[in-house]
């Protein structure tokens, strides 16, 4: 399974071209062509326009928090030097390991916060609690590759909702 | 926050960057920015045990690209002031 960034350009991603070319033979010799189309989805994002992000499945991940906030922060040039420049609270970032976990944590946060509102029917549908720590994964399904069964999709999402 | 890998080892997973990162940053040089983010990422991706793979796209837009010529052009206005979206360093 793919799981790619989405872009508002959608299908003319390199992604997704690559999704469908990956089974044709020749169009790049040097390595063998695929049987099947591999299952690809895009991650969240929250973009309205063309069309709004369909929420095809959909991860709590409070559990998994942590960890892909450690991760988040190895990106040392990106989180803690680029990103609040670029934002304007750069003099916010904290010097301590611990204090920069916190910090970047709370933006995560926060992040998660306009997911919540953004999927909101989708959460709810889920009977997912609306409450301040929840935070979620979501994936849509491209339709440009290959449609899984739900029970595919079970396994390649271990506890989607 | 110390630990193995916390993925099961019947699963493998790669992240790539499509593009090298250099453009994206105030003070460091695109050159010595790619060696950074290069590090970044491979200590990302031992954190989970997966293999983070940069490839050598540059993200500095292209001047065949019609983006290119929108940013020039972008960039003149705001220096002349003409997208008038923060007054406070007037």
């Amino acid at each position: 399974m793919i799981i790619t960034q989405t872009t508002s350009r959608g299908p003319e991603s390199p992604v997704q071209d690559a999704s469908y070319m990956v089974t044709v033979p020749h169009v790049c010799p040097d390595v063998p062509a695929l049987r099947r189309d591999p299952v690809v989805s895009s991650m969240c994002d929250l973009f309205t326009r063309p069309n709004p992000m369909r929420p095809d499945v959909v991860l709590d991940v409070r559990a998994e928090l942590d960890l892909a906030v450690q991760m988040a922060a190895c990106h040392v040039s990106q989180f803690f030097e680029w990103l609040p420049y670029h934002d304007g609270v750069l003099e916010s970032v904290p010097t301590s390991p611990t204090e920069r976990f916190e910090w970047l944590m709370a933006r995560m946060l926060a992040r998660h916060q306009q997911r919540r509102i953004h999927f909101q029917e989708a959460l709810v549908a889920r009977k997912l609690p609306l409450q301040e720590d929840l935070a979620v994964e979501v994936y849509e399904l491209s339709e440009y590759a290959a449609r899984p069964s739900s029970e595919q999709l079970l396994r390649l999402f271990p506890g989607m909702l | 926050m110390v630990g193995s890998s916390p993925l099961p080892q019947w699963i493998a997973v790669r992240i790539i960057s499509v593009t090298d990162g250099r453009s994206g940053h105030h003070e460091l040089a695109p050159d010595r920015l790619v060696d950074v983010r290069r590090r970044e990422a491979r200590a990302a991706g031992e954190r989970v045990g997966a293999e983070y793979e940069v490839w050598q796209f540059p993200d500095e837009l292209p001047s065949s690209q019609p983006w290119r010529f929108a940013v020039q052009s972008f960039a003149k206005f705001d220096s002349l002031r003409l997208i008038d979206a923060d007054t406070s360093n007037q």
